[in-house]
C-alpha cells in the first residue's frame, strides 16, 4: 500500500517575535521546522507496517531539508518539487502540483496531510486535492491501519467521542489531527548521511510535471500583516501583603 | 422596501444577476452567529449593489436567512453541488465548514480564505475579496486578497450575535431537486484507538505553568505544590521543556500545546511571543516573575514581581 505524506516547512515560531504595539514581526533566526501536524501525518503513515511511505514537499531548500528529516525518520522515498522560496504557491497551485505528483508516482492508496498548517492558509490543500482527484476526504484522522482483508482504515472520532474505523474502499485523502501520536525521532547521524547521498531525495521540476509558473499563478495573495489587539495588564501586586492578595485572587478565580 | 421588492417592481429577474451576487451557504439549523453571516453578506452586497442568496438545508432556515438579509433562499440537500452549478462571484461559509468550502473552491477554481477573523471587504477597483486570517495560533494575521473570478471565504462566526431578524422582509424561496450527496465512507465499527497517554492540557480547567524563573528542582517542586493545592495541571514553557521538567504534551506554547483554561498561573515564565500566543484563550492569567519588565506582565490580569522561590511558600501558607 502506497501512502503519500505531504510535508510543509514552516518558520519555527521560536525564531521570531511579534510586537503588536509596533505592528511588526521581528525575525531573530531563520529556522524552519516541519509543520507540527504534518509530522503527525508522517508518523501515522509510518505506523502502517504493510505500507510504503513517500514524502513529498514543494518549495526551495527548506523543502529539501524536511524531506531529509522524513527519510531519516523512515520514509522509503522522498520527492522534492523544486520551487523558488520567494514565490510560494497558494492552495490552488499546491493542489495542481500534488495532483501531477500523484500521476507521476502512478499508484497511491492514501494521501495524508496535517489537518492544520501554522503559517499559511494551506490546510485547504487536503480537501482541494480530494476534489481534484474525485477521491473522498476525511477531515480529522487519528490513525491509519491496514485492514485484514485489504486496503486501509482510518480512525476517526464520532460525535459521541468514541473512536471508529472508517474505510473509503479505495484511494482517499485525509487530514491528520495534530498531537494524535508521538512522532518518531529522526536520528541526526542519519540525516547527515542522507545529506551525502544525492539519491536520498528525488527532485522534480515543474516542467517535468508538465506545469509552468503561469499555470500556477496564485488566486490568493498576501497584502500584508495585521495584529490583534494587545491583552493588557490588569493589576500589579506589591508589598508584604502581596501573597495574601494573590491568594485571594486565586480563590476568587 | 428591500432590494427584492424593488427589483420585482422594476421587472428584473433576480436569478439573472447570479454571477455578480454574494452567496452564503449555511448548515442545517444555523446558529445565531451563522445567520449573522447573512448580515455580513448583506453589507457587502449593498456596497456592490447586488443581491444576497442563501443556500440552506430546509424551509425554516430559508425564512430565517431572508429575515436576516437574504434576497433569495435556495433549499437543497447538497449545497456544494448546488453552488457548483451557479457560477457565483462571492461565496461565504461559516468556518466550521472549511473542508466543504475547500472542495467547492476547487470545483469552482476559486481562491479561498479560510477562518477569517473580523470583517470582509471588497476592493472597489478590482472586486478582490479582502480578509485577515490568523497564523501561528492567532499571534498575528495575514491580510489576504482573492483575485480569481470566483472568490470565497469561510468566516469564524463564534462570538457573533444573532442579527436582528426583520420578519417583514420578503424574498423568494426555491427548492432544488438535487439528492443528498452519497456517503463515501463505510463505518467499520468502534475501534480500540487510545490517544497518547496524557490528559490534554487543552482541556484543563486550571493550569500552573513553570518556567526557567523557578531556577531548579526545588522551585519546580513549589510550583507543583501550588498546582496540587489548586487542583491544577502542572505544565511549563519551552524553557521548562528544554530543562526536561515537562514533556512535549505539557509544554505550553505554539510549538507545544495551546491552552484555554479558566485560570492560568505562570510561575517564573518570562512570557515570550510563542508562549503568550498559546494562552490567549485563558480566561484569567496570574503571573509571578522576578523581573517586573517581563513580557508576561503585559498580558496578566494579576501580576506579582517577586522571586517565585520566595513568594510561593508564603502564597501556599496563605492558601491554607
Amino acid at each position: 500500500m502506497n501512502i503519500l505524506v505531504v510535508l510543509r516547512a514552516v518558520r519555527d515560531p521560536a525564531g521570531f517575535t511579534v510586537n503588536r504595539k509596533a505592528q511588526k514581526v521581528f525575525i531573530n533566526r531563520e529556522r524552519f521546522i516541519i509543520n507540527p501536524a504534518d509530522r503527525n501525518a508522517l508518523e501515522a503513515g509510518l505506523q502502517v507496517t504493510a505500507g510504503s511511505v513517500t514524502a513529498v514537499a514543494l518549495g526551495g531548500e527548506t523543502a529539501g531539508e524536511v524531506l531529509r528529516q522524513a527519510r531519516a525518520a523512515g520514509a522509503a522515498r522522498a520527492i522534492w518539487v523544486r520551487l523558488p522560496d520567494a514565490a510560494p504557491l497558494d492552495a490552488g497551485g499546491a493542489t495542481a502540483v500534488l495532483q501531477r505528483v500523484i500521476g507521476h508516482i502512478g499508484s497511491v492508496d492514501l494521501v495524508l496531510l496535517g489537518a492544520e498548517v501554522l503559517d499559511a492558509d494551506l490546510a485547504q490543500v487536503g480537501p482541494r486535492l480530494a476534489a481534484a482527484l474525485d477521491w473522498p476526504f476525511m477531515e480529522e484522522v487519528y490513525q491509519t491501519r491496514a485492514l485484514p482483508e485489504a486496503g486501509l482504515g482510518l480512525v476517526v472520532r464520532a460525535a459521541a467521542g468514541e473512536y471508529r474505523l472508517a474505510s473509503a474502499g479505495g484511494p482517499a485523502v485525509a487530514g491528520v489531527v495534530r498531537d494524535c501520536n508521538k512522532p518518531r525521532f529522526a536520528p541526526a547521524a542519519r540525516i547527515i548521511t542522507l545529506y551525502q547521498d544525492p539519491r536520498a531525495v528525488e527532485q522534480l521540476s515543474l516542467a517535468e510535471l508538465g506545469l509552468d509558473e503561469p499555470q500556477l499563478s496564485p488566486a490568493t495573495t498576501i497584502r500584508g500583516e495585521s495584529f490583534p489587539p494587545e491583552r493588557t495588564l490588569g493589576q500589579m501586586l506589591a508589598g508584604d501583603d502581596a501573597p495574601h492578595e494573590l491568594a485571594r485572587a486565586l480563590k476568587e478565580s | 422596501m428591500d432590494i427584492a421588492d424593488l427589483s420585482a417592481l422594476l421587472g428584473e429577474d433576480l436569478g439573472a444577476a447570479n454571477t455578480a451576487d454574494v452567496w452564503v451557504a449555511l448548515p442545517a439549523a444555523p446558529s445565531g452567529g451563522e445567520l449573522a453571516l447573512v448580515g455580513e453578506a448583506r453589507r457587502l452586497a449593498d456596497g456592490l449593489g447586488c443581491y444576497v442568496h442563501a443556500v440552506v438545508g430546509d424551509e425554516a432556515a430559508a425564512q430565517a436567512a431572508i429575515a436576516s438579509g437574504a434576497d433569495r433562499a435556495h433549499v437543497t440537500a447538497d449545497s456544494a453541488a448546488f453552488l457548483a452549478g451557479q457560477q457565483p462571484e462571492f461565496v461565504l461559509l461559516p468556518a466550521t465548514h472549511d473542508a466543504l468550502a475547500a472542495g467547492l473552491a476547487q470545483r469552482l477554481q476559486a481562491g479561498l480564505i479560510t477562518d477569517v477573523r473580523g470583517s470582509l471587504a471588497i476592493e472597489p477597483d478590482t472586486r478582490a475579496l479582502l480578509a485577515p486570517r490568523p497564523v501561528y495560533s492567532g499571534e498575528y494575521y495575514l491580510d489576504l486578497a482573492v483575485t480569481s473570478a470566483v472568490k470565497m471565504a469561510t468566516v469564524d462566526t463564534r462570538g457573533w450575535s444573532a442579527p436582528a431578524a426583520d420578519a417583514s422582509r420578503s424574498g423568494e424561496v426555491t427548492l432544488s431537486e438535487l439528492p443528498a450527496p452519497a456517503e463515501r465512507w463505510q463505518d467499520l465499527g468502534a475501534c480500540d484507538y487510545q490517544p497518547p497517554a496524557w490528559r490534554p492540557l487543552s482541556k484543563a480547567r486550571i493550569i500552573v505553568a513553570a518556567g526557567r524563573g523557578v531556577h531548579d528542582a526545588d522551585g519546580l517542586a513549589l510550583a507543583a505544590q501550588l498546582a496540587q493545592t489548586l487542583g491544577a495541571e502542572l505544565a511549563g514553557d519551552r524553557s521548562a521543556r528544554d530543562s526536561d521538567w515537562v514533556d512535549e504534551a505539557h509544554e505550553v506554547g505554539v510549538t507545544g500545546q495551546e491552552v484555554a483554561p479558566e485560570l492560568y498561573v505562570a510561575v517564573g515564565i518570562r512570557g515570550d511571543t510563542i508562549h503568550n500566543a498559546a494562552i490567549t484563550g485563558a480566561r484569567k492569567v496570574i503571573a509571578i516573575h522576578s523581573d517586573a519588565a517581563a513580557p508576561i506582565f503585559k498580558i496578566a490580569d494579576v501580576g506579582v514581581a517577586a522571586e517565585p522561590k520566595e513568594l510561593l511558600p508564603k502564597l501556599l501558607a496563605a492558601l491554607k
